[in-house]
């Protein structure tokens, strides 16, 4: 097996004594995508920030394809970092944008535009190479500031929930577009965003991200398998039952009648109901266990009306976590 | 709605011509008139006798080189401090960073003329009192409070974000700083240039103590013909005089053509 290409060897940082994240171990292989989620506050952006050198970290060594990195300057990492901003220099065209980063790295001035407007090709934006960035909008000018991360041909390209700033119908199309350039030109990247739907599309693997990681694996295995109470809730469709057990929301049960099974079954009041592709849902509490829970059910409910939600005993789960531990 | 916007226009003019275009005018024409007296009416006699009398003070052109020179070198000092100052001022977070900041203006809110005196005891024991350095120094405490508020200002609005981007891609602190933070920040630069340039120019007071009559700027010559009752001379000279900064202001422009990514003929596509 070959050394990842990127990795992480026990990071911590500080803020003066307080911890963002402590004694983080990550590895990525070439090519690999991982999307790390979680809620904001969280210190995600803090890690980029730090892999990206712009904050040192305060334990820790990060190695590229076995070369320790942590003590490099900013500007001499093979790291490169897309903002949730475009962040596009107004005072330069498209062009000159996207080869900023070439001039300070040895390319000769005739090899620098032709690479440029190549990237602004695979981008999807060629004939604007004579523009100014305020005459581009916020996609577009998101797509060049990818552009410009690419062209200095990263060996770890870092986004920062790049797509936060533009609208829903945009950010789905960019996602798909973004992932599928990232694959095709091999990029290992590492993908910040609190949407745990565009992690799961964006990333190979995905981190849920706390104050460290909870959970690090395949999306679907963390979302069906989470390992610890705040991944169920954060990340996964699971009602929390207690600090060792949750049960997937889907397989819960909404009767009006008290279904006369003592183990897992709680009262609940009806809060409110939406449509979700085609579905009704109930949003509901359940005061005993101080929760609110959204379940699918074709019942006629109205809000405030008192119902029971049934979970079958053997789709209650323990957290994986726990269960290596036992 | 288009009236609205040619009303606005003439407004506009109408300000610019009573305010602007009339002095300077107005100004001109009294350099090559005769001053008006009772007997002459209204008829203008045309006269050079301004401009001969401005070109025979022996002193002009050398002291319009002294301004000059000292001008540039007060701008150069107050870019300098201004810059790293207002860099530090906007990014970083330090103890007593209020308090330094409030430092910093001092000079403006304490008279100047007690400064002066001050600094000048102490600049005969450094033996540059009487000396454009003296000079140069002294013409540094009107100037860099608004040099660096300015500045500070102008990176303040900037931001961190877009020079994090830009180290982010590859460039030294120097090459980031011609690169991004100079052409982004040429309006503020230029308030900085102009504002300092023509402080230093006008000082008087302050020059001729710390200059001890050894250095002659244009201030210096101009204020004894404010004696004269003469207003065709004067106003000759406050033409002179005004040139200084305008042909200061065509020559900082050129040079802010040298800088990476400048375009200025481009037309929109």
């Amino acid at each position: 097996m070959t050394t990842p290409c990127i990795q992480l060897h026990q990071v911590s940082k500080f803020f003066q004594s307080d911890p963002v994240f402590q004694n983080l171990d990550l590895s990525l292989e070439k090519g690999e995508i991982m999307s790390i989620v979680g809620p904001s506050g969280s210190g995600k952006t803090t890690l980029l920030r730090c892999l990206a050198g712009l904050e040192p970290f305060t334990e820790g060594r990060l190695l590229i394809n076995e070369k320790d990195l942590t003590g490099t300057e900013t500007n001499k990492r093979p790291i490169s970092l897309v903002f949730q901003q475009p962040l596009l220099f107004p005072h330069m065209t498209i062009l000159e944008n996207v080869a900023y980063g070439l001039a300070f790295q040895n390319i000769k001035k005739k090899e620098r535009h032709p690479k440029a407007r190549e990237l602004i090709q695979q981008v999807g934006l060629k004939g604007y190479e004579r523009s100014y960035p305020h005459e581009m909008s916020g996609g577009q000018q998101q797509r060049i500031s990818l552009a410009r991360s690419l062209a200095i041909q990263p060996k770890l390209l870092l986004l920062d929930e790049p797509f936060s700033s533009l609208d829903v119908q945009l950010r789905i199309e960019m996602r798909t577009w973004v992932r599928d350039l990232l694959k095709e030109k091999q990029i290992t990247a590492l993908f910040i965003t609190h949407d745990r739907e565009e992690a799961m599309y964006m990333g190979d693997r995905v981190g849920i991200f706390h104050g460290g990681f909870q959970q690090i694996g395949e999306p679907d295995e963390v979302y069906q398998f989470p390992s610890t109470p705040f991944v169920a809730e954060f990340f996964g469709d699971h009602m929390v039952i207690d600090e060792h057990h949750y049960v997937p929301v889907q397989s819960l049960i909404v009767t009006t009648q008290d279904p006369n099974t003592s183990q897992y079954c709680w009262e609940g009041i009806v809060k409110n109901s939406i449509f979700y592709h085609g579905n009704r849902f109930y949003q509901m509490s359940l005061p005993s266990l101080e929760r609110n829970v959204t379940v699918a059910s074709a019942l006629e409910l109205k809000t405030g009306d008192n119902v029971y939600v049934t979970a079958y005993p053997e789709r209650v789960n323990s957290f994986t976590n726990l269960k290596s531990k036992e | 709605m288009m009236k609205t916007l040619r009303h606005k226009q003439i407004q506009f003019w109408v300000y610019i011509s009573i305010l602007f275009l009339f002095p300077v005018l107005f100004l001109l024409y009294k350099s090559f008139t005769l001053p008006m007296r009772y007997e002459t009416h209204l008829h203008a006699h045309f006269t050079m006798q301004g401009w001969v009398t401005l070109f025979s003070e022996n002193q002009l052109i050398q002291a319009t080189f002294v301004s000059l020179g000292i001008g540039a070198i007060v701008v150069i000092l107050n870019l300098i401090v201004g810059l790293t100052a207002g860099y530090a001022l906007a990014f970083y977070d330090f103890k007593g960073k209020s308090l330094l900041e409030a430092l910093i203006l001092f000079p403006i809110i304490i008279p100047l003329l007690a400064i002066t005196i001050g600094v000048h005891i102490a600049m005969i024991r450094l033996g540059i009192a009487d000396t454009w350095v003296g000079v140069v120094l002294i013409h540094l405490v009107p100037t860099i409070p608004y040099a660096v508020k300015i500045l500070r200002n102008g990176y303040t609005s900037l931001g961190t974000a877009i020079l994090e981007q830009a180290y982010v891609l590859g460039p030294d602190p120097w090459q980031r700083f011609l690169s991004i933070d100079l052409p982004l920040l040429k309006p503020a630069i230029r308030s900085t240039i102009f504002l300092t340039f023509v402080i230093s120019l006008s000082q008087y007071v302050i020059t001729a103590i710390i200059g001890g009559g050894n250095v002659v700027t244009l201030a210096l010559v101009f204020f004894p013909f404010l004696n004269s009752a003469n207003s065709t001379v004067l106003a000759a000279f406050s033409i002179w005089f005004a040139l200084l900064p305008f042909l200061f202001y065509i020559l900082i422009e050129l040079l802010f053509l040298l800088l990476p990514y400048q375009k200025p003929w481009r037309t929109r596509s």
